[in-house]
């Protein structure tokens, strides 16, 4: 009798502590920032999209968007019920109404901006360093993957075009980031009756430590703590350069308004685009296609001055990673070798390697465009310098593209995928994540 | 007077930025509207292996500007490389007045590629203003290229009513390598001239409700665009399927076929009217929480509402949605609350259960 009743209680015990009623509760972050519009606001704020396919059409999201409603109903494993009682797991801003990663309410997340004059490499470089970050979980020391796949389309499209087809011998390209009218890159939210075009972020899950994914894939992802396992997310931007020269923030195309939580700046700078550092390191004239980069970075560090409400002649602490793209072109004139990445054997970055490369890439610059670092020395206490090739030594030289002509480095040629070898493409992303932002400043890095 | 604005990709443009920028305007025109028309001038990305011509945007499109609403036409067309290597696309915008709206129409004007700038050379500088010269398509003629693409050009008329019918604006899959220019073109035949000015339409995808959304896109059945939505979607249509499903029977589908010329040819039969029954209705009703639903709450205000499944005979009422929630403080199945529960009444049960076994033992 009596162990008849301590089996009974013992099966009931397991049923009801594995079934969702009981699962442990969540941990929600106290407040989300929303990766499109940059309001903060809290879990319980968060709008869910209807997925029943009758309830289509939104007044702030569009009318081709599911409706977003704010749930009173929900199922006993939590998810939320809309008004015609299919589950709803997707989440969305409850001001601009835009879809986000569930997750970004569960993990704490880095934002983290890349920055550049049109042309400067950001797209190829965005390309290459999350394809690299996938892929070197052993020598990077850290991985990352989608958060949600879906909302990464415009990415996946450029890492297709450069690194889905190693092979081949056809010359592809990376088109230039329109300014407006893509689908993938942009949303239009009619907020108070106004319509705003705001960017779509990428966003990606990040796990330091050289953990397999395979241990990632097998372990319930509900049960992953953001503590214990080191995860967090990295919510990146790509904007056409377009945005950043000075007088492109408008309230209509609020599409930089992410600099205003950024974590770090990742501020793509083209020597090729710059006369001063072409003379310097002997490369010939490039037709006169240069820019003002020194303008666009001021512009940049203006506008988060803006948005965090700072005193103009405040040294913001926002990290500053220097990216020097298109290493393949300038590197050997500048006798800079970026042939050996900066990581450890044991995993994960060098900060020995990174802060060498630093000391020697500063007196070339300032140099070179003394301009630009009196822009650079102005906008941030915390800057790092590194040097980066997206493509690789390989991708110029013999596609037709005349090397040492800067931008026109591949002109109108292109670049055979077979060739593409990234050369410190990773390097300025995993420098900005929050965990190595702190271990560089103890390394004293920043300078 | 012509008042026109080229946006392409230079290394300096006409107010100093470089790479997408103004490479020419009409002299003297406002900041707000040159503004507004750089909004309009971007080329969604294509499908991998559409040709130069398929990627072209052609658009009649209405935009506020300053508190005035400007009928624009635009090309927008790949063109060459730009300063950095890299595929360029020119956009070609023109602010259409009310001379030009009196004797000509939006897709005649962009039919004729001499109206439009294919390439942009030298530095950017303003434009001088000019005549625009009259284009205006025929209406007399059969609608061929409806014919040719959907095997009966009856069902221009179809699409006119399904377009009359929408409240937001309707996305027509077309086959592959149509003349999408020239199916807007005969459909804007069928027309009275003076109302070809309300119908706002494009030849590529352009995303309903965003502020340069149009009356009807042509959609290329390649688009990638189309994949990210539902196919169901209410606002996509495609002929054969749907609201186009049947052949079309009414006076203006007979003119679609045959032109003018035969009305009189049938003046004597009894030309049936334009269809009637068309079964689709705009989508953006939002229904308020059906009460029996909702389990544990008490009366909402809320009306039970219709169901979906009649929405052809009922009539919607398309003012800003008002959604009616009424949260339950938080006591979702996922806060802590109702475990407490379940834990005391389990052990209540225990007890009782406990003690009635004993009770029968002794
Ligand atoms: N040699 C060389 N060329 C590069 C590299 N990365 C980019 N480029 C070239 O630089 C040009 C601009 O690259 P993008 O990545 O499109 O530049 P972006 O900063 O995204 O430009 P916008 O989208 O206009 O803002 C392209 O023609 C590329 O071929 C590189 O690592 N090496
Ligand atoms: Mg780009
Ligand atoms: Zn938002």
């Amino acid at each position: 009798m009596r162990v008849g009743v301590y089996d009974w209680f013992m099966s009931l015990h397991l049923s009801l502590t594995t079934h969702p009623l009981f699962r442990e509760s969540r941990v929600l972050m106290e407040r989300v920032h929303c990766p499109s519009c940059r309001v903060s606001f809290a879990p319980s704020e968060v709008l869910f999209v209807a997925e029943d396919a009758r309830l289509v059409g939104d007044p702030v999201a569009g009318p081709t968007q599911q409706l977003r409603f704010l749930p009173t109903r929900f199922d006993v494993g939590g998810a939320a019920l809309d008004p015609e009682g299919a589950r709803c797991t997707r989440v969305a801003c409850p001001r601009c109404r835009i879809e986000f990663p569930r997750a970004m309410i569960e993990l704490p997340s880095a934002f983290i901006s890349v920055v550049g004059a049109p042309g400067s490499g950001k797209s190829h470089l965005l390309a290459a360093m999350t394809w690299g970050l996938r892929r070197e979980r052993a020598r990077a020391g850290a991985f990352m993957v989608d958060t949600e796949p879906k909302l990464n389309a415009r990415l996946h499209r450029d890492e297709n075009i450069l690194f889905g087809a190693p092979d081949s011998n056809e010359i592809v390209r990376l088109a230039k980031t329109e300014i407006a009218g893509d689908a993938l890159l942009y949303r239009t939210a009619c907020v108070k009756g106004k319509d705003e075009t705001l960017p779509l972020p990428l966003i990606f899950t990040l796990h330091l430590g050289a953990q397999s994914a395979e241990d990632i894939a097998s372990s319930q992802l509900d049960n992953i703590q953001p503590a214990t396992h080191g995860a967090s997310l990295v919510v990146l931007y790509d904007n056409a350069g377009e945005h950043f020269l000075p007088g492109a923030d408008e309230s209509a195309q609020p599409v930089t308004r992410h600099l205003s939580q950024s974590r770090a700046i990742v501020f793509v700078f083209d020597p090729t685009q710059d006369p001063r550092f072409r003379a310097a390191v002997g490369m010939s004239e490039n037709g006169g296609a240069n820019i003002r980069q020194d303008l666009v970075l001021t512009e940049t560090f203006a506008r988060v001055r803006h948005h965090r409400s700072r005193h103009a002649a405040d040294s913001l602490d926002v990290p500053l990673i220097l990216v020097l793209s298109k290493a393949d072109a300038w590197s050997k004139a500048a006798n800079i070798d970026v042939s050996v990445e900066p990581y450890l054997p044991s995993g994960g970055l060098d900060f020995a390697a990174l802060k060498k490369m630093d000391r020697t890439l500063r007196p070339l610059l300032e140099g070179a465009c003394p301009e630009f670092m009196t822009a650079v020395r102005a906008a941030s206490s915390r800057v790092l310098i590194v040097p980066c090739s997206a493509l690789g030594p390989c991708a110029t030289g013999d596609v037709g593209g005349d090397v040492g002509a800067g931008v026109g480095v591949t002109r109108g040629a292109g670049v055979r995928p077979s060739q593409i070898r990234p050369q410190w493409a990773s390097v300025a992303l995993l420098a900005s994540l929050p965990l190595e932002v702190d271990a560089i400043q103890n390394a004293s890095l920043w300078t | 007077m012509i008042v026109e604005l080229i946006h392409t990709s230079l290394a300096r443009g006409l107010d100093g930025g470089s790479g997408y920028t103004v490479a020419g305007r009409t002299g003297g025109m406002p900041a707000a509207m040159s503004e507004a028309l750089s909004r309009l001038s971007g080329l969604p990305p294509a499908w991998s292996d559409a040709t130069l011509e398929e990627k072209i945007l052609c658009a009649f499109r209405r935009v506020e500007c300053a508190g005035q609403s400007l009928s624009v036409l635009s090309r927008i067309a790949p063109s060459g490389m730009d300063y950095t290597g890299r595929a360029n696309r020119l956009s070609h915008h023109r602010v259409i007045d009310a001379r030009v709206m009196s004797e000509s129409d939006p897709a005649a004007l962009l039919e004729d590629d001499a109206l439009w700038r294919q390439e942009w050379v030298g530095a950017a500088r303003e434009l001088s203003g000019g005549i625009l010269p009259v284009r205006l398509a025929r209406d007399d003629a059969p609608l061929h290229t409806w014919e040719r693409e959907f095997g009966d050009a009856g069902f221009a008329a179809s699409v006119l009513d399904v377009i009359m019918k929408s409240g937001m604006g309707v996305w027509l899959v077309v086959p592959a390598m149509s003349k999408r220019l020239r199916l807007a073109a005969e459909l804007m035949s069928l027309m009275p001239q003076k109302q070809r000015w309300q119908f706002t339409f494009a030849t590529r995808p352009v995303a309903p409700g965003s502020e340069s959304s149009v009356k009807i896109c042509f959609v290329d059945e390649r688009e990638p665009e189309l994949a990210a939505h539902n196919s169901a979607s209410a606002w996509i249509f495609r002929v054969g399927a749907g609201a186009l499903a049947a052949r079309p029977t009414g006076e203006l589908a007979q003119r679609a076929r045959h032109g003018r010329d035969h009305e009189h040819v049938n003046a004597n039969q009894s030309a049936p009217k334009v269809r009637e029954n068309i079964q689709w209705s705009p989508p953006t009703t939002l229904p308020a929480t059906r009460e029996q639903d909702v389990a544990g709450i008490s009366q909402t205000s809320a009306k039970p509402r219709q169901s979906i499944d009649q929405t052809h005979t009922h009539t919607h009422t398309h003012g800003p949605v008002v959604i009616q929630v009424r949260r339950v403080a938080m006591a979702s199945a996922s806060s802590g609350v109702w475990k407490w529960f379940a834990v005391a009444f389990i052990v209540i049960a225990a007890l009782l259960w406990f003690a009635v076994q004993s009770g029968g033992a002794s």
